[in-house]
């Protein structure tokens, strides 16, 4: 199995059938800053996956959450 | 990597080939197709092909949205954009090298035309915002994953009342295209690796006729090597045990229900189109999205002169044939010579989850293997 010596991603982000996995710092109305692996942050919409906590995990895809994770992911 | 690292560990791998293995019919072949882009890449990248047996054959679908949008797509818009000297079009980036019958959307900047790469809807409706004096147009594009983010997207458009701001929508929808592969004269499948992250929207309900009708088993997968493999081997032991049935590898984000509020505003601001042209397979009934009525004043169809144009592929290439999995990527004539990312003649080699880039990035080994066996013949 091929594994590259970092994780960093060269699929396409936005248009295919990728998401990333972030969690979430805070939430402010529709809006939450959501904080990823590597410790970058980013304003995500979640509207979709009401209501939320700091500390949970979302899907998000273009900017948008599209799913609250269960368990590991 | 947190959460990544226990779906890539070499040793579960090894254990999950001599799972598959052990249970594939050595007088039988195998063809399984996975119809996410995403997948193909994950496939090609990590060589999971290479820690399966010589009878399992991975077979690439339509599932990069990217791939399967028709020459005339690019032209119309391109078009509107000419046309209106306000008009700022937005679109993801693997879009603006896409080859048009007039050239790409870059080539159509490099004439004047003021397009702009943005990661989200959300940034196109806040240009939008920021430039009430222009006219901001989203290309939308993507299956169901990408569908609630311009939905969500249009329901703050018009919360906010904003007025210079439009959808090109090109959204489609997995289950048709599925169903044309199943249609297809040209090939034989024993079974599907379902989407991971369409299936988060849309759940597992929409492929139990697969099951069920096709008498085919479909695992919904994640996108870790380890995901991929055990989807693999869950299909040979329903293919071994004469079953056929819808089962989620991805449990750990995939929800049997999918994710109703995206589907509630997808179905708030869309509706289905009776037909759309996708590059390969044709023209499809119900396989597409537009705006809904209520949210016709963000239509760029409506709100635009749209020419319609239709331009046939290339002679010399072979995107149809590869988005059905009729042939390999490397079985393209143009493959890797006249066709490669830097100079792309078709959509399959422009998205890094396009078949024939990510053979060419990462396929080589892959490639070799088929090689050396066909010589071996």
């Amino acid at each position: 199995m091929t594994i590259p010596d970092t994780h960093e991603s060269t699929s396409c982000i936005t248009c295919g059938d990728v998401a990333v996995v972030l969690e979430v710092v805070s939430v402010d109305g529709g809006d939450a800053v959501c904080r990823a692996d590597d410790g970058g942050t980013e304003v995500v919409a979640v509207e979709l996956v009401a209501p939320l906590r700091p500390g949970d995990r979302v899907l998000v895809h273009a900017r948008v959450a599209i799913e609250k994770l269960r368990g590991t992911a | 990597m947190k959460y990544v690292d226990e779906y890539r560990d070499p040793e579960l791998a090894q254990r999950l080939a001599h799972r598959i293995a052990e249970r594939v019919d050595p007088a039988r072949r195998y063809k399984l197709m996975e119809v996410c882009g995403g997948h193909t890449h994950a496939i090609y990248r990590y060589g999971v092909q290479d820690y399966l047996p010589e009878s399992i054959e991975l077979v690439h679908g339509p599932g990069c949205p990217v791939c399967v949008i028709p020459m005339g797509r690019i032209d119309d818009a391109t078009a509107i954009a000419e046309r209106h000297d306000d008009m700022i079009l937005t679109c993801f980036g693997d879009l603006m090298r896409v080859p048009g019958g007039r050239g790409s959307f870059l080539d159509a900047r490099a004439r004047g035309a003021d397009i702009r790469v943005v990661y989200s809807p959300l940034d196109a409706l806040r240009m939008a915002v920021e430039h009430p004096d222009r006219h901001v147009m989203f290309y939308a594009i993507g299956f169901e994953t990408t569908a609630p983010s311009t939905a969500l997207t249009l329901q703050r458009a018009k919360t906010d009342g904003i007025t210079n701001f439009s959808v090109f929508c090109n959204h489609v929808t997995i289950i048709p295209a599925i169903k044309a592969i199943l249609d297809s004269p040209d090939l034989r499948l024993d079974a599907f690796i379902g989407p991971g992250h369409v299936s988060t929207v849309i759940g597992n309900r929409p492929y139990e006729w697969i099951a069920r009708d096709e008498r085919m088993p479909i695992v919904v997968a994640g996108f870790e090597p380890l995901d991929l493999l055990e989807s693999v081997a869950m299909i040979i032991d329903q293919l071994a045990d004469g079953r056929a049935e819808v089962e989620n590898q991805y449990a750990r984000v995939v929800r049997h229900e999918g994710n109703p509020v995206a589907l509630e505003a997808i179905a708030d601001t869309m509706t289905l189109r009776p037909w759309f042209e996708w590059r390969g397979l044709g023209s499809i009934d119900h396989s597409a999205l537009q705006l809904s009525e209520r949210y016709a004043e963000f239509d760029a169809e409506l709100r635009f002169d749209v020419p319609g144009v239709r331009v046939a592929d290339p002679k010399a290439c072979q995107c149809g044939e590869v988005l059905k999995g009729v042939l390999k990527p490397w079985e393209c004539k143009v493959f890797g010579t006249a066709c490669t990312p830097e100079t792309p003649i078709g959509t399959c080699m422009v998205s890094s989850e396009g078949a024939c880039a990510a053979y060419y990035n990462f396929g080589k080994a892959a490639r070799q293997r088929v090689e050396l066996k066909v010589k071996a013949c």
